[in-house]
């Protein structure tokens, strides 16, 4: 029967996945469990492609698991899986031919229609697909992968206090793009 | 400080005492301030909402353990990954479950039955359902051979009735993107077809809550970032632990007295624990045991006299048990209790180990000293002993 590790802090689920199977097995699909989404999450909002976020996702988490044993060694497991997928991204990015990129932009609304706030969340992909990498990076640590101010700057090699302020700016800009649709459900 | 960054602030659950004041002082006035607050939480809501479209694909999943050469142990059934029966899978996830928790449940009766003489049994059914409280739904992957299919669990995109006007221009990406040390390796295809037998591994299933907030908004609904790994937690448990334990103890010095035995819980106890960190857990213990009392007193014509008594008290315990250490399911353990009888004041100090096989159960044996403070005419006594403590916990 699979041991459950459900209970387990980080740095125990480390300790058991750099000892001996089956039980390391065990540890990192706990792992596998708590940091999956979101680390999907990041590395999907950041690619915006389907087939090559796969790939990412897959390589992010074969490489934490061969990495885990010589190079962690202190930290979160979100931040260094974060670590892992955010080079890995910047790695596909610079290496791809023919970027589209987004200079101007307009959303445009419809009066008198109705959102719903399904559709918002869709809008609100849209929207963090428009705004800069510097804004959008430490937005999807702070919301999708709930990473603390320290972790964010940390692996953005940034201070706390300037993540703050992208995470604050960022989220000011959205709420511009986002403005009517957001006037409109706020009012409902 | 602009109104914009207190709001910030609120939602982030940073804002001071002053800044809050500041805040709700312009909310009471002020129309615009008020939407401004709706739309920020409408948006955090919107955030919250989108994490679950992200569950990785059954693709990846399988691809990533493949890969890894996990494929050996049980798998838990998830979003991804989902058996075609739901009755077969029951059984089958839980069938492992059942067998086990029955067995431990008659063997540590028989123990209990043996040591003890009890008259009264545990209910076998009680703690077989007991057994199976909170436990994730496991797939049918390890005990039979059925083969799931798999379902994606890819959220569907909503239409959207926007019109987006782009202006593309083609650009050197390299302009933005800094260079990173270790390039991307080739990565192995994902096959497309997937022998399910060999899986071992499977997600937790993903159930955002209904509202995605918590509860710091004074009655304001507020989404915070920090609960998404609350939305996220599956089959959280209680950290309840109802514990039920006999003891064989010696007094010291031994004693020669018959022990009064006709009695409620002789020499059991039973403790409700509740898990205040992962290490720590508090509760109340409810015990019957015997103290053997030797003291000294006078009559009313000053004679002087040694009584010896050897009776079962009933106490009521507060009972802190630390775990200092996890390995292969085994936990050390160090219990402290304080009490009463009506007698007197009991403490109680025990070292030990704990074996949880499953999630919901786990075999308790250990050491322990106690002592009952007593006085009698004015003076103060102790009895002694030690003792062994076995018996059987049940999580949830």
């Amino acid at each position: 029967m699979r041991k459950d590790f459900s209970k387990y802090t980080d740095e125990e689920l480390i300790k058991i996945l750099k000892g001996a199977k089956p039980d390391s097995d065990t540890a990192f699909g706990e792992i596998y469990d708590r940091y999956g989404i979101r680390i999907n999450a990041y590395i999907r909002t950041i690619l915006n492609d389907r087939q090559m976020s796969e790939d990412v996702f897959q390589e992010t988490f074969i490489r934490f698991y061969q990495k885990v044993q010589s190079e962690y060694e202190r930290g979160t497991i979100i931040g260094f899986l974060i670590t892992i997928a955010r080079n890995l991204c910047l790695n596909v990015k610079r290496d791809a031919k023919n970027t589209i990129s987004i200079n101007d932009y307009d959303l445009i609304y419809q009066d008198g229609v109705s959102y719903e706030e399904t559709e918002l969340s869709d809008l609100l992909m849209r929207a963090l697909d428009l705004l800069d990498i510097e804004y959008r990076e430490p937005i999807i640590m702070r919301f999708f992968n709930d990473m603390p101010y320290d972790d964010i700057a940390e692996v953005l090699e940034i201070t706390a206090a300037r993540a703050r302020y992208l995470v604050f700016t960022g989220k000011h800009k959205m709420k511009d793009l986002l403005d009517p649709y957001l006037k409109e459900l706020s009012n409902k | 400080m602009e109104y914009n960054q207190l709001i910030h602030e609120f939602l982030e659950g940073t804002l001071d005492k002053a800044g809050e004041a500041q805040l709700f002082l312009g909310l009471s006035t002020s129309d615009e301030l008020r939407n401004e607050l709706k739309q920020a939480i409408t948006l955090d809501k919107a955030f919250n909402k989108r994490i679950s479209a992200f569950v990785p694909t059954s693709a990846s999943t399988i691809g990533i353990f493949q890969q890894l050469g996990i494929g050996t142990a049980a798998g838990i059934a998830g979003a991804t990954l989902v058996s075609k029966s739901a009755l077969s899978s029951f059984f089958g996830a839980y069938s492992q479950a059942i067998i086990a928790g029955l067995a431990t449940l008659a063997i540590s009766t028989g123990i209990f039955l043996g040591l003890h003489s009890l008259e009264t049994k545990p209910d076998e059914k009680t703690a077989a359902q007991a057994n199976q409280i909170n436990k994730p739904n496991t797939s049918s992957l390890k005990t039979n051979n059925l083969v799931p299919s798999i379902v994606s669990n890819e959220v569907v995109t909503p239409k959207v009735r926007t019109i987006i006007k782009y202006v593309y221009i083609t650009e050197n990406q390299d302009k933005d993107i800094p260079a990173v040390d270790s390039p991307v390796q080739n990565i192995p295809d994902v096959p497309k077809f997937v022998n399910m037998s060999n899986l071992l591994y499977s997600p937790k299933p993903v159930q955002l809550n209904s509202k995605g907030y918590n509860s710091n908004l004074n009655g304001l609904d507020q989404p915070i970032y920090s609960s998404c790994t609350d939305n996220l937690e599956i089959n959280k448990d209680l950290g309840l632990t109802f514990e039920i334990k006999g003891n064989g103890s010696w007094s010291l010095p031994s004693s020669t007295l018959p022990i009064y035995s006709n009695s409620f819980l002789n020499n059991t106890s039973i403790t409700l624990n509740y898990k205040i960190s992962s290490n720590f857990d508090l509760g109340l213990d409810l015990r019957q045991e015997n103290f053997y009392q030797v003291y000294k007193g006078t009559n009313e014509l000053n004679d002087q006299f040694e009584y010896r008594q050897n009776p079962m008290y009933l106490s009521l315990s507060l009972s802190g048990k630390y775990t200092f250490f996890r390995a292969n399911g085994f936990e050390g353990i160090a219990q402290g209790q304080i009490g009463g009888t009506a007698t007197g004041l009991v403490t109680r100090g025990m070292i030990g180990v704990q074996f949880s096989p499953y999630k919901d159960i786990s075999f308790i044996l250990g050491g322990e000293a106690g002592v009952l403070t007593y006085k009698h005419q004015n003076n103060t006594f102790n009895s002694n002993k030690i003792g062994i403590i076995y018996g059987l916990g049940f999580n949830f």
